[in-house]
């Protein structure tokens, strides 16, 4: 029986206390959990999920802790209106990582530290949670995702039907988007609490103008602290892309085991509406450009 | 009933109702009479009997007599929709009935006159006729503005066979016409809904009726605190198009209607009334408009069988081509502001709501005119029921009620 069969038959009150237990005992170890070493921050629909799972795959990497949770990330720089409850401490976020004592008995054998991470494709998305990153951990490195954002957008609203929370037709939901969008992101600048279902929700086209997220991103960190990775050649070539993100966390190499593709909608099959993603096509054109000569490669969309 | 063939006294207000709504068309016809606690009387028939339930003296349901076995069956039917103190009335009701016990102390007789040539009115019998089948019904005493017959059907062993609903004025008349066109039309399914299909409708002398199929038995109120996801909300019907208010058929209907009330539009709410729909009408705003929209989703409307699907009914309220948002806002107001003066939460829900209206493609613009368009429409339905009752007694949401709803739509527009 898998970890998750065994979660599944356990009553929800089981589930709740073991949760409890685990975290008051993680709470109480603080001292000894550093905070992560490196993120994965986006893109929504752009493999962070699959990274996710190819990066516990490698023996120097810890994802959250329990293990068993199974979680990919602590959504700690959610704004606090996301939260129900009183915001989350830094002692809190810390006690999802793992021990440097358990590290250290791990490099006895790895020769080397292991890193630990936490992922969430909002972290690129709200354009203020650089800032609260660097205020608690300036030394963060980040990995983005970027991938075709005509596929990432239809990939993005599938997910959002599947959820039950769009009632539009694609054509229409890209077309209300701006209404749908309209004043949020002002809300959220005057609001540091205010989280926006529609903000993150409905933004199909706006989350793959990948540039803006990027430079805000390099307007709190230094450049060399965040790698820009094509989520196709995540894909194509999983072991290559994989070997450039080990290098870029000073990690050794290892052999990816596993190449799933993780958390597909049900209908990735299906392609996009042709018309809505030939007008898409249109309208990233010179964002993909002007992404293309911002980081000095072809992106090939 | 001030009729020589309603023998029920002057007084016995709730019965007074129920009669006029149920039987009110066979009693003029000189065919028919209700007895209470009859005895025999040569000329008239007993076609069926009820028993009267009630709490504090007022009559609130009419149980027909039959076998203990039905009598409890009839009783504790649909225990799922009921809140905890009458499902347990019910139940002990429904116990006393089984072991032969009565039940309560009065019986309503619907008696027939044995020289009665003419096409039978009797509602239930006219039912039973079309559908084929012997039947017992329940019927509930609606005292409210809106009030109409409504005939809980259940076969010769007891389980539910459908709903009927009579009309018996002419603003009833309209619902039931309404409700049978939209659930022919919906066929069982909205959005995620299940709807009842109409198994019957027709009219009894000249007034329509309808019987919808029963609802599954294990249909309950949701336990969840909201009862609906905003995604059964937001997904009941498609959008269709984009449009300003004035070019919906809701809102060209809700003017028309407003141009012939005259005890609904009292000259203290005319000049506010001028003002809201002129500034209606000259909005620009480009709104989303959705196929139809329920009119009335509220918890008492809705269910849940035992899969989890949810069930809406009451369909008598739904229009076609409508502004959407105004059933997200309804849902919200009867839900999380339940029992409150729809003035003072209407803005808050405004609030509550924007990320329901944001999917459904509304700016910000846009949700204060949905909001304000609520408004109306919850103002023209009083403005309506007054109008057609003569007065403004009977209408909970009243005149001072009106003008302020009226009051913060120009605002919003």
């Amino acid at each position: 029986m898998s970890t998750k069969q065994f979660k599944d038959r356990l009553p929800a009150w089981a589930l709740t206390a073991a949760n409890l237990t685990s975290r008051q005992f993680a709470q109480a170890t603080v001292i000894d959990r550093p905070l992560p070493d490196f993120m994965v921050i986006g893109s929504k629909r752009g493999g962070t999920t699959s990274l996710f799972h190819y990066l516990i795959d490698h023996p120097g990497v810890l994802g959250l802790f329990p293990k068993v949770r199974g979680k990919k990330g602590t959504e700690f720089f959610f704004p606090a209106g996301r939260h129900t409850g009183s915001p989350h401490s830094v002692n809190w976020y810390r006690s999802h990582f793992h021990t440097e004592t358990y590290r250290r008995m791990l490099a006895r054998n790895l020769g080397y530290r292991p890193l630990s991470f936490e992922a969430s494709p909002y972290y690129v998305w709200d354009p203020r949670t650089a800032e609260r990153v660097r205020t608690i951990a300036p030394s963060m490195k980040a990995i983005v995702l970027v991938r075709d954002p005509v596929r990432r957008a239809w990939s993005h609203y599938q997910e959002r039907v599947q959820n039950g929370v769009e009632p539009l037709s694609f054509e229409d939901a890209l077309a209300a988007e701006d209404a749908r969008l309209e004043g949020e992101v002002e809300r959220m600048m005057e609001d540091s609490a205010y989280y926006s279902p529609a903000f993150d929700w409905f933004s199909y086209r706006r989350r793959g103008e990948y540039l803006e997220q990027i430079r805000r991103w390099h307007s709190v960190f230094p450049p060399e602290q965040l790698l820009v990775v094509r989520s196709e050649d995540l894909y194509r070539d999983t072991q290559a892309t994989m070997d450039r993100i080990f290098d870029f966390l000073d990690l050794p190499s290892a052999s990816m085991r596993e190449r799933v593709i993780y958390n597909a909608t049900w209908r990735t099959a299906a392609a996009a509406p042709h018309q809505a993603s030939h007008e898409l096509a249109r309208h990233f054109e010179p964002f993909n450009a002007d992404l293309e000569g911002y980081l000095g490669v072809t992106l090939g969309w | 009933m001030s009729s020589p063939h309603c023998v029920i006294q002057p007084g016995d207000e709730g019965l007074e109702i129920l009669a006029r709504q149920a039987w009110g068309e066979a009693i003029a016809s000189g065919d028919y009479r209700l007895v209470v606690n009859p005895t025999p009387q040569s000329g008239w028939a007993t076609l069926r009997e009820y028993t009267v339930l009630g709490s504090g003296g007022r009559p609130e349901l009419l149980v027909p007599k039959a076998s203990p076995r039905i009598t409890r069956r009839v009783l504790t039917a649909y225990g799922g929709l009921r809140r905890l103190r009458p499902r347990i009335a019910r139940q002990v009701a429904g116990w006393t009935a089984q072991v032969g016990l009565p039940i309560g102390r009065q019986t309503i007789a619907v008696q027939e006159a044995t020289a009665r040539e003419s096409q039978s009115l009797e509602p239930l019998a006219v039912i039973e006729g079309e559908l084929g089948m012997r039947l017992v019904a329940a019927l509930g005493v609606r005292r409210g503005a809106n009030g109409k017959a409504t005939l809980h059907l259940f076969d010769h062993v007891g389980r539910p066979a459908g709903l009927a609903k009579l009309s018996w004025n002419a603003l009833t008349r309209e619902f039931i016409d309404t409700e049978s066109t939209v659930l022919e039309h919906l066929d069982g399914t909205a959005g995620a809904f299940s709807v009842p299909r109409l198994m019957n409708s027709g009219t009894i002398g000249a007034n329509p009726y309808l019987v919808a199929a029963p609802l599954p038995s294990s249909v309950r109120q949701s336990s969840r605190s909201s009862g609906l996801t905003p995604g059964e909300v937001t997904g009941l019907f498609p959008i269709v198009r984009r449009a300003r208010a004035v070019e919906t058929g809701q809102v060209r209907s809700l003017l028309t209607r407003l141009a012939h009330y005259r005890v609904g539009v009292p000259d203290s709410l005319r000049a506010l009334w001028h003002e809201c729909t002129a500034a209606l009408s000259s909005s620009t705003t480009e709104l989303s408009v959705a196929q139809r929209w329920h009119g009335d989703l509220v918890p008492w409307n809705v269910g849940r069988d035992a899969t989890g699907r949810p069930w809406l009914w009451d369909w008598e309220s739904s229009e076609e081509d409508v502004v959407a948002g105004l059933d997200v806002l309804h849902w919200h107001v009867n839900t999380a502001h339940a029992g409150r003066r729809l003035s003072d939460i209407l803005r808050p829900s405004l609030l509550e709501v924007t990320t329901s209206l944001q999917a459904l493609g509304h700016g910000e613009r846009a949700r204060e005119v949905v909001a304000a368009l609520y408004a109306m429409t919850i103002a023209e339905r009083a403005a309506g029921l007054a109008d057609a009752h003569g007065g403004w007694s009977r209408v909970r949401v009243d005149q001072s009620e009106v003008g302020v709803l009226l009051s913060t739509a120009r605002q919003m527009l």
